[in-house]
């Protein structure tokens, strides 16, 4: 009996020394990497924000300026959706929404839109999707140049009745064999762009708000509800 | 709801575990053999897998976030699918023996069935919600019994038949499961509604 | 899996304990461990090979640290300690790719966690590193993630050349941004079926049965089959 206690007491000491010994072995590559980790991630997100908008055009912390939007209809989720805010001189120069759309082919679209001050769109860009390879995917900016029509349009130009792809009267291309896709764009586009048109003094207000409670981060608007 | 069930339903047809993700699938070959042994596997990997997305989930938000761990994350995950597979053992042999002897060898294969420590990955990056975590797991865990059987009835037929000698045994299977592959891309654009 | 642990055990020259583990008994074409991520990532050679180097690390560590401390081993908690030491190791490794190879991460995504899983790894610990000292074992853990690496490479070097028409494509990932660009561009635009899904499992179904076919050459090879006979 004391035999097997004794065997009991060994097992349980030896994986106690293990797991203290994988903790150790963890915290201290957490500690090597952890800060590099944080600077690539913010270095791959500034990389993406200035596919869409030229850096020229602001002069804040753009990565650092970000407010949460909820609005299922018009951004195509439920959840909040991350809003970049760019200023240029303390005016409001652009924002970049991490938008959805929601009727892809294969489910949801992750969108970056990056619309002025003026309602223009500077830029989309395609952040992860499921659509069909070789069909759908053409809206990646990797396999062709689809998703730069966007550039320069705007709610008046086209006018909104033809933000649409051909295939319903728009002006917008689709692609041989895929137009579900194209149309799910084309709508979250032109869904972000209303929302913007909605909200921008208010997303830009909220901004600054948080900006001026930096010192006391917990009371931050710009934390996800 | 419905949100829910689309989570279902893509998990186990459009994005299909095992086919379309690449994920279990060594118990996908190594147990498809025959038919009956298929059913058992699926089933015993169904309770595990929907257990442990509960379970890592409860971890990650009560244990992980509150003590700014994260970086523990896999190695307290791997600990706990390991716990599910000990507690479904456990749970089988006291309230269902009779299932426990059917089901009883498989369940210690499921610790390293990279599907389930996948799900609680997949979970924990979309930061999805208990429920959403647990209908991802059972969805994950359904789709893997759908190929696993449809495998194995695919084997059982191709056991008589005259294959080339060097594509005998495990290359005749891959082909057989990149065909099932083909198949499920039929599912494509379902999710949509 | 136990069949491989009785050759392995039986083994002794380095000589052919390396073929052991990169050809007789390979875990990715023989034994049929690991092709989660095999399947999975093979879409480009360089993928391949990242996941390779990283599978190998984590072995040849393994097995290390499982040779040191193996006469502490108590028999009833050997899986769970064994499992502790290859999610710590993999933690690391999955940490530093993240660090210092962000975009070759992005890629790799979920598979480096999932190294974990590679019963390759817990079979390696088990059968040969908890036996052996610690020069045969680390050998060992080389010659097997040598093997399942050079299954990554095949496989993903075949889908690259139908699949896309390229080869070595992204090798920036690995080794800086000089070589962005720096690819072989075949006359050939690519069947895209070989980098969907199916392709991954006909393209190692064609793989196993090129190795069967050598194989059983082999054995039928006159000159072979005199050294097999006498062999007691």
């Amino acid at each position: 009996m004391a035999d097997s206690e004794r065997q009991g007491l060994r097992a349980i000491l030896a994986v106690a020394v293990i797991a203290v010994c994988a903790a150790g072995l963890i915290s201290v590559s957490h500690r090597i990497s952890a800060e590099r980790i944080e600077r690539n991630v913010a270095e791959r997100i500034l990389r993406s924000l200035h596919e869409v908008l030229d850096p020229s055009l602001y002069d804040n912390d753009l990565v650092g300026t970000q407010v949460w939007a909820i609005d299922p209809d018009l951004l195509g989720t439920t959840d909040p959706v991350q809003v970049f805010l760019a200023t240029r001189n303390g005016e409001p120069a652009a924002a970049i929404f991490a938008a959805v759309a929601p009727r892809g082919y294969n489910g949801a679209i992750n969108l970056l839109v990056g619309v002025d001050a003026a309602g223009v769109i500077q830029g989309v860009r395609v952040t992860d999707h499921r659509e069909t390879p070789g069909l759908g995917d053409q809206i990646e900016i990797a396999i062709s140049d689809w998703v730069t029509g966007f550039d320069g349009t705007s709610l008046s130009d086209p006018p909104l009745p033809q933000w649409a792809v051909a295939a319903d009267g728009g002006r917008f291309d689709a692609f041989t064999g895929a137009t579900v896709t194209p149309r799910a764009v084309v709508q979250a586009v032109r869904d972000t762009l209303v929302y913007f048109n909605g909200h921008q003094a208010e997303l830009f207000e909220r901004a600054a708000a948080a900006e001026d409670v930096e010192t006391n981060p917990e009371s931050s608007g710009a934390n996800p509800p | 709801m419905t949100e829910l069930i689309v989570i279902i339903f893509s998990a186990a047809l459009v994005n299909n575990f095992v086919l379309v993700q690449f994920l279990g699938l060594c118990p996908f070959l190594g147990a498809s053999r025959k038919l009956e042994g298929a059913l058992g596997m699926g089933l015993a990997t169904g309770l595990v897998l929907t257990l442990a997305s509960a379970f890592s989930y409860l971890v990650e938000r009560f244990v992980l976030i509150p003590l700014d761990v994260t970086y523990l994350r896999l190695v307290s995950f791997i600990v706990v699918i390991g716990a599910a597979v000990q507690f479904t053992e456990l749970v089988l042999s006291r309230a269902f023996p009779l299932l426990h002897k059917v089901l009883g060898i498989y369940i210690p294969l499921i610790a390293s069935n990279c599907a389930v420590l996948g799900v609680a990955l997949l979970n924990s990056n979309a930061s999805r919600s208990l429920a959403a975590a647990i209908f991802y797991g059972a969805g994950a865990a359904l789709g893997f019994g759908i190929v696993l059987v449809l495998l194995s009835s695919l084997r059982e037929r191709l056991e008589g038949e005259d294959v080339p000698a060097p594509f005998r045994g495990s290359a005749i299977t891959l082909v057989t499961a990149g065909i099932l592959s083909l198949a499920f891309f039929g599912f494509n654009g379902f999710s949509r509604f | 899996m136990s069949e491989a642990a009785g050759n392995n055990t039986a083994m002794s020259g380095a000589g052919s304990l390396f073929a052991d583990g990169f050809w007789r008994n390979n875990a990715a074409f023989v034994q049929l461990l690991g092709i989660c991520p095999l399947l999975a990532i093979t879409t480009t050679l360089v993928n391949g090979l990242a996941l390779g180097i990283a599978t190998t690390l984590v072995l040849i560590a393994t097995n290390s640290v499982v040779s040191l401390i193996r006469g502490a081993l108590v028999p009833s908690v050997r899986i769970l300690i064994f499992v502790l030491i290859i999610a710590s190791l993999v933690t690391t490794v999955d940490m530093l790719t993240n660090a210092f190879f962000h975009d070759l991460y992005r890629v790799l995504g979920l598979f480096i966690p999932l190294i974990i899983t590679n019963c390759t790894i817990l079979a390696q610990a088990e059968s040969v590193a908890s036996r052996h000292r610690i020069d045969h074992a680390a050998l060992s853990g080389l010659a097997t993630g040598l093997g399942f690496a050079a299954a990554l490479v095949m496989l993903g070097g075949l889908r690259e050349i139908v699949g896309s028409g390229t080869l070595f494509s992204g090798m920036e990932f690995l080794l800086g941004e000089a070589l962005r660009g720096v690819y072989l561009n075949l006359p050939y635009d690519g069947m895209l079926a070989a980098i969907l899904p199916p392709g991954a499992f006909f393209g190692l179904a064609i793989l196993i049965a090129a190795r069967n076919y050598f194989a059983d050459r082999k054995k039928t090879n006159p000159s072979r089959r005199e050294e097999a006979a006498v062999r007691p």
